[in-house]
Formats: C-alpha cells, sequence, structure tokens
C-alpha cells in the first residue's frame, strides 16, 4: 500500500513537472490579433510579457496569486516610457532630469573626443596643412585647426580650417542636446556628412592706391599711384565628405568582440550614464514608499488577479481560439496598470523622479547607442568633395576616396603594439574648374596616392597622449604647375602689358613625393598640437628636394560639451 | 534560500546570497544580450551601489529592508529582443530589449 502511495505520489509529481517544463519551455509569439489586442488596450510594448503570463498555468492560476507584472515598474523603461505622459501632467520643471542628462553627456563627450585618429585639419591640398593623408573621421560638432607648412607647394602657407559636422550642428540649431542620438531616418542621413572650409591666413598681396600728391619736395610729383602691401585671410578651399559606414552583423565573430571591446573601455562611461537611473529607482522603489504603494493598490491588484484567472481558466476550458479571453486578460491588466500608475504619481515627488527617469533612460540608451557605434569601427570608406581655390593658381575640383582600417588588440585592458593604430589610404584625382581657350594643358591636373600609419601612445588605449604618424605621398601630375600671374609676379621693370587671365607653366610634369614624420601632442578635452617634418623630391613650382617642417593647433569644440547643451527655457 | 515571488516585491533572509542569470527566450537557444551597469543598495554616501557582474550573471547579498535591484541590460541584436532573469528554474522577468537596451527592476525585501 505504501509503496502504491509512494508510486502514485511519484507519478505525480512527474505530471505536474512535465506541465511546469511545458509552460516554461512554451515559446511565446505573439500574433498579428494579439498584437492588436494590446494595441487597442494600450498595452502595446507589453504584449509578449502579457501572452506569456497568459499561457503560463504557474502564476494567476497558482496556489498564492501573483505575477510577475504585477509591479509594472519592474519593466522600468516601458513603464516610464509610458507613465511620462500623465507623470508631465503633474510636473513639467525639473531640475534632476538636467543632471542625468549632463551626466550623460560628458559620457558621450568623453567616448565623442578620445578618438586619437580624427581629421580636425586641412585637405593634403591646403597651404598649410599639417595632414599629408586625409582621415575618415571628422568632429561630431565643430572643430578648428591652425597650421603653417606646406607641402606640394613651394610656398609656406598658414591656414585656419574650420569643420563641421551637418547633424551636430542641426541639432545645436534645433536646441537638441548634441551627443543624444535623433531618432529620425534623416538624422540617420546627415550624420556622415561634414563640411571644411579652409581660409589662407598672413596671405600677402598688394593694392594700388592713388597718391594725392608729393608730401615733400624730393619726391618727383611723377608719382600718381603706389603699390600697397596687404595681408588678409582669404578663401582657400571648400569640401564636403560622406562617411560610407560598414553595414554589421551581429552574428559575425569579429563585430562581436569589437562590441564586447566597445563595452569594456566604454564601461566607466556607461555608468556614470547609468548612476541617475539606479538613484531615482531607489527613490520611487524603495522602503516605505513601496508599502505606501502597496497600500493604495491592493484592491486593484486583487481585481486584477481574479479577473485574470478568470480568462486564464475560461481560455482553458474553451480551447481552440482564445483570443477573446486573452483580451478580457489585458483589459484587466491595463485596468490594474493604470491604478498602479495614478497611485505611483501620487506619492511625493514621484512625477518629478518618472520624468526624471524617463530622461535619463533615454541618455543612457543614447549612450549605449554611441557604444555600438564605436563597435561598427572606422568608416569602411569616405567620399570627399573639395573645391581648392589656392591662391596664384587656377581653382580645382578633388574628388577623394579615403579607406582605413584600425588595430583594435585583443584586449581593451591591455596594450599591444598595433592597440588603437590605424592604417589609412587615399586616393585622389584634381581637374581644373576651368581650362581657357588656348590652353597648353589638360583639364585632368593629377592624380594622387597616399597612405599613412598612425600609432597612439602614452595614456590609456582610451585617451593617449599623442600619436605619431608616417606617411608617404605619390602625385602625378600630367603637366607643369599652372600659376596665374600678375604685374607682380613680373621682375621689376618688366615693362609686359598683361591681360587679366594671365597663366605661365612652371615646375615640371611628372611625380612628385612626399614623405613625412609627424607627432600629435594630444592635451585634454579635444586640444591637439601636431608638429610634423616632410621630405619632397621637389615642390610644385620649383625642382629640387626639399625639407621643411609643419606646426599647428586644433580643437575639437564637442569637448565643450557644456556650451553646446540645450538652453533651458 | 532562494527569493520568493510577490506581487510588487520579492522576499529573502537577510544576508542571503542570490544569484540571478541572463537567459535567451525560446526559441532562442543563445543570446549576445549581457548585463550592463547593475545598481543595489546604497554606500556610505547614500550614491547607488554597483555591483560586479559577469556577462550572464550577477550575484548580491540581500539587504535588510526594501531595495530594488537596477539592471541595465544592453545587446548589439538589431531586433528587439525578449531575455529571461532567472534564478535557476525560477522566471523572476522578462524584459525586452529594444534599441540595443533596456533597463528594468527587481524590487527584493530583506527580512
Amino acid at each position: 500500500m505504501t509503496g502504491r502511495r509512494f508510486h502514485r505520489g511519484l507519478g505525480l509529481l512527474v505530471f505536474l513537472s512535465v506541465c511546469f517544463t511545458m509552460s516554461l519551455a512554451q515559446p511565446v509569439k505573439v500574433t498579428p490579433a494579439q498584437q492588436r489586442i494590446c494595441d487597442r488596450h494600450n498595452e502595446s510594448l507589453m504584449c509578449e510579457q502579457l501572452l506569456r503570463e497568459f499561457q503560463s498555468t504557474r502564476e494567476l492560476l497558482g496556489g498564492t496569486p501573483s505575477s510577475r507584472v504585477d509591479n509594472p515598474f519592474n519593466f522600468t523603461e516601458t513603464f516610464v516610457n509610458k507613465a511620462a505622459g500623465k507623470a508631465l501632467l503633474r510636473q513639467i520643471e525639473s531640475e534632476f532630469a538636467a543632471q542625468a542628462k549632463e551626466a550623460a553627456q560628458t559620457a558621450l563627450q568623453t567616448i565623442s573626443t578620445s578618438a586619437a585618429n580624427n581629421q580636425n585639419g586641412g585637405a593634403p591640398s591646403a597651404s598649410g596643412s599639417t595632414n599629408l593623408v586625409s582621415k575618415p573621421t571628422t568632429t561630431d560638432f565643430i572643430s578648428m585647426a591652425a597650421e603653417s607648412g606646406a607641402f606640394t607647394d613651394t610656398i609656406n602657407g598658414t591656414t585656419m580650417t574650420i569643420q563641421a559636422n551637418a547633424l551636430g550642428l542641426t541639432k545645436y540649431f534645433a536646441n537638441r542636446p548634441v551627443f543624444e542620438r535623433w531618432k529620425s531616418t534623416a538624422a540617420d542621413a546627415i550624420q556622415p556628412l561634414s563640411f571644411t572650409v579652409t581660409l589662407n591666413l598672413a596671405q600677402t598681396g598688394s593694392t594700388t592706391a592713388t597718391t594725392a600728391g608729393s608730401a615733400n619736395a624730393v619726391t618727383p610729383p611723377s608719382i600718381a599711384s603706389v603699390l600697397l602691401p596687404t595681408n588678409n585671410a582669404s578663401f582657400s578651399s571648400f569640401a564636403a565628405n560622406y562617411v560610407i559606414y560598414r553595414p554589421y552583423n551581429p552574428q559575425e565573430k569579429s563585430f562581436l568582440d569589437s562590441w564586447r571591446k566597445a563595452l569594456a573601455t566604454s564601461k566607466d562611461a556607461l555608468a556614470v550614464a547609468a548612476k541617475p537611473i539606479a538613484s531615482l529607482i531607489n527613490k520611487l522603489q524603495s522602503g516605505e514608499g513601496i508599502e505606501a504603494l502597496q497600500i493604495k493598490v491592493q484592491t486593484s491588484l486583487d481585481e486584477w488577479h481574479k479577473s485574470g484567472a478568470d480568462a486564464e481558466a475560461a481560455a482553458r476550458a474553451h480551447g481552440g481560439d482564445t483570443d477573446s479571453f486573452f483580451e478580457q486578460f489585458v483589459s484587466a491588466y491595463s485596468k490594474y496598470e493604470d491604478a498602479y500608475t495614478d497611485a505611483l504619481l501620487s506619492l511625493p515627488n514621484a512625477p518629478k523622479q518618472v520624468l526624471d527617469l524617463n530622461n535619463a533612460v533615454a541618455a543612457f540608451k543614447d549612450a549605449v547607442y554611441t557604444v555600438l557605434d564605436k563597435a561598427r569601427g572606422t568608416p569602411l570608406a569616405t567620399l570627399s568633395y573639395l573645391y581648392s581655390a589656392p591662391e596664384g593658381k587656377p581653382a580645382t575640383h578633388n574628388i577623394t576616396a579615403v579607406a582605413s582600417y584600425l588595430f583594435k588588440g585583443d584586449n581593451p585592458q591591455k596594450r599591444t603594439p598595433l592597440t588603437g593604430a590605424q592604417l589609412t589610404a587615399n586616393f585622389t584625382t584634381s581637374i581644373y574648374a576651368t581650362v581657357p581657350a588656348g590652353a597648353a594643358y589638360g583639364r585632368l591636373r593629377d592624380f594622387q596616392l597616399s597612405g599613412e600609419f598612425d600609432k597612439p601612445f602614452g595614456g590609456t588605449p582610451a585617451e593617449p597622449r599623442g600619436t605619431l604618424s608616417l606617411a608617404g605621398y605619390g602625385q602625378y601630375q600630367y603637366d607643369p604647375t599652372v600659376l596665374n600671374i600678375t604685374a607682380g609676379n613680373l621682375v621689376p621693370g618688366t615693362n609686359i602689358a598683361l591681360p587679366g587671365d594671365a597663366q605661365v607653366l612652371l615646375g615640371t610634369a611628372g611625380w612628385l613625393g612626399v614623405a613625412q614624420g609627424k607627432i600629435v601632442i594630444n592635451l585634454k578635452q579635444g586640444l591637439n598640437i601636431p608638429i610634423a617634418v616632410k621630405w619632397s623630391n621637389k615642390t610644385d613650382l620649383l625642382k629640387g628636394s626639399d625639407v621643411r617642417g609643419q606646426v599647428g593647433l586644433s580643437y575639437d569644440l564637442s569637448a565643450l560639451s557644456k556650451l553646446i547643451s540645450p538652453s533651458k527655457n | 534560500m532562494t527569493l520568493q515571488l510577490g506581487s510588487l516585491f520579492n522576499s529573502d533572509a537577510t544576508g542571503s546570497q542570490e544569484t540571478i542569470t541572463l537567459e535567451p527566450s525560446d526559441p532562442k537557444t543563445t543570446t549576445q544580450a549581457t548585463f550592463g551597469p547593475v545598481f543595489y543598495g546604497t554606500d556610505s554616501q547614500g550614491s547607488p551601489q554597483q555591483i560586479p557582474t559577469n556577462d550572464t550573471s550577477l550575484t548580491i547579498t540581500v539587504l535588510k529592508g526594501i531595495n530594488p535591484l537596477a539592471i541595465t541590460l544592453v545587446s548589439p541584436e538589431k531586433e528587439d529582443e525578449t531575455v529571461l532573469l532567472k534564478q535557476g528554474n525560477t522566471l523572476l522577468l522578462d524584459p525586452t530589449i529594444r534599441n540595443h537596451s533596456t533597463v528594468c527592476t527587481i524590487v527584493i525585501k530583506g527580512t
């Protein structure tokens, strides 16, 4: 008898275990009809959870009715997103939200400006540029650089380069946080677009001025006009760059490795962004607050348990199409959730805290999205159009393709010889904007090939103290260099009348090669000092090798996150 | 001792060590989702206390009183993904990760 009882008991246990396992193992797949039911009851984002509960035999139908959906706050993101509307009616202003957003902005700015290999200075063709090779990434907002030197030009130049990201500027003018993700197809489309304007500084020239007569007796009265030296800033070039990002596959091992490394290197920034969330959750769900909440919602909770259990039981008894019972179930939960939300928002300070939490969750999600972008690695390629109008030379249109590869190393915490190193290659073709009638040169000016290896050093892999670069550049020029000439170019005493578009050919056609060594010192918060030395086998106007130095100063305004935060109304 | 499921909060003996795991939900058998920063309790200054996690599990020591376990989850998946937070075979929460991350809470009363 005892043995039979034991076997019966064992059989029941096995049966219950199988039922239990089945109820857990059953895949939950929301049908379109069930999703429409959830949508009707404002439970769109909880549909899968409610269906899992509806299909479970353990919770509302169990001995002690309770469900993991009983505390809607547990699904914090979904809950605060939904409750924010009600909370907003009770509390408009939120000082803590500003603090949470500011903390996240700081984290995002750190991620943004810690990239070692952004290009802040001018393109290689700009006189004064310290960049022999164009990089695929630029600023997220605005950067400025002042540089002095020259690569292929005979004459040294001093330039000011201003770069701006199209989305960063748009966000700024729209009074939106510059580093927060703007969820819009248009925003995604313009994010890879940036513009660059380079100005020639310390540009020497002359202006003819009519005299008002001799100032003393020894000056010949025949001097009616003189040349005045000028020193102006003038337009050098304009460029538009569009970055083509590498498509990513979340199943690909190399991408997953990058994702894990990006998470590890951004660990501290994510913790900074998540801390305000935890702080607000502590305020909303701790100690006396939640006990007071339970008292307020107990009646609604009991009603939901009863109605929910009835709907579940009826569905099991009925079998077949159970959508009508699922609708009763969702409706009962929706009523309870409304009561819960009202009760929570009636607690002291809760509306403000819910709004703040909603903002903090959004800021955290933006931080994670930035990490994802980081994991996608350097862009596959950048296409760049440059209109260049160098002083004394015909204007050109230039099209450049930039490709790069970033060496990441295996362990983000441990530096290897190649950690953070970047290899970049450029191909550029340049054509003259206009070719005058009877020109002794063709429209195609040259093509250029160049490559650069950058190796960050010092500091941490995420924030190196500097970058050492070695670069090579080759330019094949189809004709000698064209130089626009004016009376100022003529040897003094030459008495030749020049037409407005007079040009001469100087230098030689063929290959021009440049090698460059550069060190960029990274000061804190987006400030860089590039110092370079270059050797070339000739320059554009003169034969013979040339050795020269270049210096610069660049600043990425993205670092000024507080200045570019949206203004408060 | 394990977490005893309740409506607005779960209960457990103060000082118990409890491990919560992150698992894929059926029909998936693997997940790329991992824990992001997780906080439980406060430090001496009253700031949230971050607790160590590995990719798919975390262990807490239950504190006295009612304290929320604030959990962030991150995933590189392009599609929304529901994951299961479990203690042993017990399902504690089934949050959905949307747009690469989510935030969820498990409230625990230490008795």
